[in-house]
């Protein structure tokens, strides 16, 4: 193992380092002028300044960094802790398994969107605009989605239309768009660059249209289409113009294959067909809370109590011509016992639905019962205009529907006037919240236990250091408006570009790898990952590469050391503890994120702590096994400091819970086998709280 | 046979001697044997608002009685039904057991705790009392109350609906009477706060005598003696204050029951109605 | 052709090692018949004189059970290593210190206050403790030295093979005896099980959640355990996926949990201090005064981390005391 030494101007003077007859010393007089050479496969002891600077000079590399010059010149402790650094970090070195590059090769750079409404199809657009070719598919036997089932859009009043069709229009001019509808996908392999999905196809039931529309007249069955009426066999004004046959109500009767001038089939069939892609683009668009769920308010049990796009369908077709509206606000959503949180646009459906009724029948009552209206950002504008259209808003929450004598009654509280209220209505609205698509995004490999991709950040769908393959654009994301949605599929067009561009990454990020020899699956580990990355794959543990993000947690769970983390494992530590520490010493293991940098910040700001402290750089404080901490008491440690970052602001999410159980069981072992309580501390130790690191080490120092 | 320990609570005995006398009849009826549980006390619910930790002890020192004799608990009360499941339920946490064990009582066998309603419902099955209904009462028209602690907290009782409840109003259809669907199903009888507001609680139980009279029902079925006291023993208080008139018998589920069993009316208690039912049993050919 | 002589010894043990041989009910025929047995103190009227006058590498093998409390311990073993090609440590005492090793926790002038003055069913008024040399007119009585540690066996001699288990089952006793007479040995130092942890085979694995998190410890003492689930899945603390497997999970089939006499697994060195981490993992609590509370209701945590293993951990015994 080669050991780099940077001397710092010759600051450093180590003449009698002996690192060992298989290791070699090269000394540099200033490592940041003159970067030695690394590969990525070797492993490397560096000597230097803070790692915080020397992992920007050497990014990618399978080193151990020491601190030469922050922990040992800067604070004035002697050479000889730089001789017990080196040859401790090459003993952890010696057992460590170089991190693999992952190597993702783009072979296919085609994509696939999913989905067929405004999402999909400005993505689709951009795309091809860029001469990518697209393959989308559409679960409906239209494009369009949500949208098309809108009247209009709100603030501006347009009709959807305006919005849609023009970007159908650009859509539809590009060549290079290949359009599956009635089909979703079956399942995916692969990764990024390299995906094999198989679709899976339902008739459409109409394969040659004239666009007559005959067969509508003839259908004799009669569908409630959200709010809007049709037939079994029908036509949305998007794309593309041949009718379609709604399987799940034709009755197959016949009666419009007997006007038809094109050819219909009324068999129903399946069929699969796999397809290649590079990456995979879901937009599949806003999904309601069941608010059946909701049992108090009567959706489904008593008729006429309808949901926000029901309730516009209806009034856009003129099928209803309501005299007195209640509509109730976050039906479901803000509610442990349905969904925890905010939706974020229903308040903003909810106005929309208002004026809505009321431009068409300006005497009609309406009521917002409402516990807040989150109308933000311009959309405070809009709320204006409905509270002057005279709409009553009552600021609280309903407490249940009910029907009395052939009418609903809305029982809420009116918390400005403190009262009771009973508002009778002949139609109950109710604005619900939105779930994520968890179906699609188990189907590509994504747990988000109910959670919206957005909620996660860039960590729900891989590690951003990894090149991702599987984006999100619209509602998919989080329930969005119109406008908001175009720009974020613009943004996932952009990613699927840029991905594009390269033909090879090569990714060199530490991820744990499980030892079958070894590992019993015994499912300990599973439920402690915050990424959820692993999982039971025929049998065995498997860590998902695309979400681990090397925070070590679960090598340190293992109960047979099966797990282990690239660039950093258990052993590593434990043989690097058993060098470093002398009787008397103390040791500081330190979170790299927080409490680390806290002791570079020491030494700048000219904080002394006693030499007797060795501080070893670790990736969260939820890496630290009691087995570390026996081995550092063994040697003689007089006290061990483990110093993480605060209770919500683990790098990791809950490494430093799991360091806060480890050490409390830990704890109570260490009382009965003798030792005093606090040998051991857990700290909370911000990233600029030297002094909050120098008092802790000073006190357990005495 | 079935087997099950009775808890009577403190209500019953004294102030709704025809429940316990209508239930115990039913009970013989259909082959139900109950154990009387010795050194039995009241289940701790009067308690619960000041010391909830020493109520749920009482409650299950109880438990420990039934969990002795080996077999499962029915209660007549609402009140002691929701008393005695939620101890029986803590008894699982360390803490709560701890106390319960270092007060000296045990917890040998497990207990489950249901209402005697519930049991008819869930363990004797509406198919078994159809086809021991003798006398279908069609010719009666009543409002099932359920009271609050029969399903309510749903997480800990979990059975039936609390918002939609069902329940109560398949027992008493299974008897052949209506149960009338009528608005407000769901409200409390005031019984909680009649010790505090006098007022508030008779302004409650007035709200469901009204709509039972503006439903001409022959009856309102009660399923707790707490309600009873509300909806019986106040009834003359609510006629008083709201200037009305009601005469709306109060039956006990059970006492319906009997009567659709074919027992006479001295089996089923009527005597002790304060409410005189006369017109009803005019009306089930049982005067 | 000579068969192979072979020595059963026990040290700080409680006999139940003696038996489990027994335990091989007619196979142990097979034994006899194959081999020549020259030192068994439960059994057998070999005196330690005869094992001192064979010669070196003498014993095909020594099956050792037993920790070294005892001077006496420590110097059988040690004769016995002379004298013997192979050894092997018989059962979890030996292998890892078993559950005498739990006096670690104490040293010998506690032990001795204990038991021979503090007890309430001892009568000493003259305070009488055992001494290594007692002078009487015959001449002088010895009693080995008491010590206040109670080590392994290889913290003693060095060991060859360990055949785990409190006590080893007849069948795991059985598969080591023939793999040494056929000479078909794993190499050397090897505990003669599989190398993972029990869980592997274990009926109750398949019933736990995808997330296995516990909220609340339960003490099996006090709650009724479902005989198909995990006892982890429920709150009860089992060791088993820290234990090495190969026991036939006959504690958990009577649905108690694993204890952990196997010891650990091929990489882990402390047993206690490993579980105690995997343990800690999956409490799923995130208020710190909560956790702690967690962490205080585990009652007697040495006695459950380190059952049998302490002389074997990290830090071996009680510090301060010795």
């Amino acid at each position: 193992m080669r050991v780099l030494l940077c001397t710092c101007d010759r600051a450093i003077k180590l003449p009698d380092l002996d690192v060992g007859p298989d290791n070699t010393i090269e000394q540099y007089d200033n490592m940041c002028k003159k970067k030695p050479d690394i590969t990525h496969d070797e492993k490397v002891v560096i000597a230097g300044c803070s790692p915080n600077l020397m992992e920007t000079l050497f990014p990618n590399v399978n080193a151990e960094f020491v601190n030469l010059y922050e922990h040992i010149i800067l604070v004035g402790h002697p050479v000889y802790k730089a001789k017990d650094l080196i040859l401790a970090a090459i003993e952890k070195m010696k057992v460590i398994t170089p991190v693999k590059p992952k190597v993702f090769t783009i072979d296919n750079k085609s994509a696939l969107v999913i989905g067929g409404g405004v999402a999909g199809i400005e993505v689709a657009s951009q795309l091809a605009q860029n001469s990518i070719n697209v393959h989308l598919i559409e679960k409906t036997p239209f494009l369009g989605g949500m949208v098309a089932k809108l009247d209009r859009l709100y603030p501006e009043g347009t009709p959807y239309s305006h919005t849609l069709m023009p970007h159908i229009g650009t859509m539809l001019k590009n060549k290079n768009i290949e359009y599956s509808f009635n089909t979703e996908i079956k399942d995916i392999k692969g990764k990024v660059g390299n995906y094999k999905i198989m679709l899976q196809t339902r008739s459409r039931g109409v394969i040659d249209c004239s666009h007559c529309g005959k067969c509508i007249d003839v259908c004799p069955v009669n569908v409630d289409d959200e709010g809007k009426k049709r037939k079994a066999i029908f036509y949305v004004p998007t794309y593309p113009e041949t009718y379609a046959i709604d399987f799940k109500t034709c009755t197959k009767c016949g009666e419009c294959i007997k006007v038809c001038l094109g050819k219909i089939e009324l068999e129903e069939k399946i069929t699969e067909k796999e397809i290649r892609a590079g990456a995979v683009v879901v937009a599949t668009g806003l999904n309601w809370y069941d608010v059946s769920k909701v049992e108090e308010y009567g959706y489904h049990r008593l008729p006429g109590v309808m949901g926000t796009l029901e309730f516009e369908r209806a009034i856009a077709s003129g099928t209803l011509k309501p005299k007195k509206v209640v509509i109730i606000y976050c039906v479901g959503s803000r509610d442990s016992k349905h969904l925890p949180y905010c939706s974020k646009i229903c308040c903003f459906l909810g106005l929309k639905e208002a004026k809505l009724v009321l431009d068409r029948y300006p005497n009609t009552q309406v009521y917002i019962a409402a516990m807040d209206m989150r109308s933000f950002g311009t959309f405070e504008y809009f709320y204006n205009t409905v509270r002057e259209k005279g709409v009553t808003f009552i600021k609280g929450k309903p407490s249940e529907v009910i029907k009395r004598d052939g009418k609903f009654v809305v029982r809420t509280e009116d918390l400005y006037t403190n009262e009771l209220l009973e508002i009778e209505a002949d139609t109950v609205v109710l604005s619900a919240g939105f779930v994520a698509d968890n179906a699609t995004f188990d189907k590509l490999g994504i747990k988000l236990n109910g959670d919206f991709p957005v909620i996660y950040g860039n960590a729900s769908l891989g590690n951003i250091e990894l090149p991702r393959g599987i984006f999100t654009a619209g509602s998919a994301t989080f329930p969005a408006g119109v406008a908001d949605t175009l720009v974020d599929a613009r943004k996932a067009a952009f990613s699927v570009l840029s991905l594009f561009k390269q033909d090879k990454i090569e990714a060199i990020l530490a991820n744990a790898l499980v030892n079958e020899d070894l590992c019993s699956v015994c499912r300990m580990c599973i439920g402690t990952c915050p990424y959820n990355a692993i999982s039971i794959v025929d049998d065995k543990i498997k860590v998902n590469e695309e979400l681990c993000m090397g925070c070590g947690i679960c090598s340190i769970t293992c109960p047979s050391y099966a797990s282990q983390l690239e660039l950093f494992n258990p052993q590593g530590l434990s043989n690097q503890i058993k060098a470093l520490v002398r009787k008397g010493d103390i040791l500081a293991l330190l979170c790299r994120w927080s409490a680390y940098n806290a002791t570079d910040r020491a030494a700048y700001d000219k904080y002394m702590y006693p030499e007797n402290v060795k501080i070893i750089r670790i990736p969260c404080s939820g890496a630290v096994d009691p087995t570390h901490i026996m081995l550092a008491l063994i040697s003689g440690a007089k006290g061990i400091l483990i110093g993480g970052c605060y209770p919500d602001a683990c790098h990791y999410v809950r490494g430093n819970f799991l360091a806060k159980a480890r050490e409390q069981v830990l704890k109570m072992n260490l009382q009965h086998l003798g030792f005093k309580k606090d040998i051991v501390r857990l700290e909370w130790i911000g990233k600029d709280e030297a002094n909050k690191f120098v008092e802790i080490v000073k006190e357990m120092n005495k | 046979m079935k087997r099950y320990a009775l808890f009577l609570g403190c209500t019953v005995p004294v102030r709704a001697q025809h429940y316990e006398l209508s239930a115990r009849n039913v009970a013989k009826e259909l082959n139900i044997e109950f154990v009387e549980m010795d050194d039995a006390s009241c289940c701790g619910f009067p308690i619960k608002a000041v010391d909830a930790e020493t109520s749920l002890l009482i409650a299950a020192r109880n438990i420990s009685i039934a969990s002795t004799m080996n077999l499962n608990i029915v209660t007549l009360c609402n009140s002691c039904t929701a008393m005695l499941s939620d101890a029986q339920k803590q008894l699982k946490h360390n803490e709560f057991y701890k106390k319960f064990k270092e007060l000296g009582f045990s917890y040998p066998h497990d207990v489950v705790v249901k209402h005697f309603v519930r049991v008819l419902y869930e363990e004797i099955g509406l198919d078994v009392l159809k086809k021991a209904v003798k006398k279908p009462l069609n010719m009666l028209k009543v409002i099932s109350h359920y009271g609050c602690h029969y399903m309510r907290p749903s997480q800990l009782h979990e059975f039936d609906n609390p918002e939609v409840p069902h329940t109560l109003d398949e027992l008493v259809t299974v008897t052949g009477a209506q149960s009338v669907e009528y608005v407000d199903k769901k409200m409390c009888c005031g019984g909680s706060v009649l010790g505090i507001d006098e007022a508030l609680a008779v302004t409650m139980a007035n709200h469901k005598l009204h709509t039972a009279k503006n439903s001409n029902v022959d009856a309102l079925i009660s399923i707790c003696p707490f309600c009873t006291v509300m909806y019986e023993d106040n009834q003359r208080k609510a006629e008083d204050k709201f200037e009305t008139q009601y005469g709306i018998p109060v039956l006990y589920y059970p006492q319906l029951l009997g009567l659709s069993l074919g027992l006479d009316k001295n089996a089923v208690g009527i005597r002790f109605n304060r409410v005189k039912a006369s017109a009803l049993l005019e009306k089930v050919g049982v005067a | 052709m000579a068969k192979p002589l072979v020595a059963f010894y026990w040290c700080a043990s409680c006999g139940g090692c003696e038996e489990a041989v027994v335990d091989l009910a007619e196979d142990i025929l097979k034994v006899v018949d194959a081999v020549d047995i020259r030192l068994w103190p439960v059994a057998m009227d070999f005196k330690y004189k005869d094992i001192e006058a064979m010669p070196d590498n003498a014993l095909a093998v020594s099956f050792i059970n037993g920790a070294i409390r005892t001077e006496e311990q420590e110097h059988i073993a040690k004769l016995l290593r002379q004298k013997s090609q192979l050894v092997v440590a018989f059962g979890a005492c030996a292998h890892l210190g078993g559950i005498p090793g739990l006096a670690n926790v104490a040293n010998k002038k506690e032990i001795f206050e204990t038991a021979y003055k503090l007890t309430h069913t001892t009568a000493n008024p003259k305070g009488v403790y055992p001494k290594t040399v007692t002078e009487i007119p015959q001449g002088k009585l010895t009693l080995p030295d008491f010590y206040d540690t109670v080590k392994s066996l290889d913290q003693t001699i060095d060991v060859d093979y360990y055949l785990p288990g409190c006590a080893p089952p007849p069948d795991l006793i059985m598969k080591a005896f023939t793999a040494i007479l056929e000479g078909k040995l794993p190499e050397k130092g090897a505990v003669l099980t599989v190398d993972k942890a029990l869980c592997e085979t274990c009926e109750r694995n398949k019933s736990k959640p995808d997330k296995l998190v516990i909220k609340e410890v339960k003490r099996i003492s006090e709650v009724i355990a479902d005989p198909e689930k995990c006892f982890l899945a429920e709150g009860i603390i089992c060791l088993g996926p820290a234990t090495r497997g190969g026991c036939g999970e006959r504690c958990i089939n009577a649905n108690m949990p694993c204890r952990g006499c196997f010891g650990p697994t091929k990489e882990v060195k402390d047993m206690g201090a490993k579980f105690l981490s995997s343990l800690a993992s999956i409490i799923d609590i995130d208020d710190e005064k909560e956790i702690e509370k967690v962490a205080k209701s585990v009652i007697d945590p040495i006695g459950l981390f380190y059952m049998y293993s302490l002389p074997s951990s990290i830090l071996r015994r009680k510090q301060g005391v010795v």
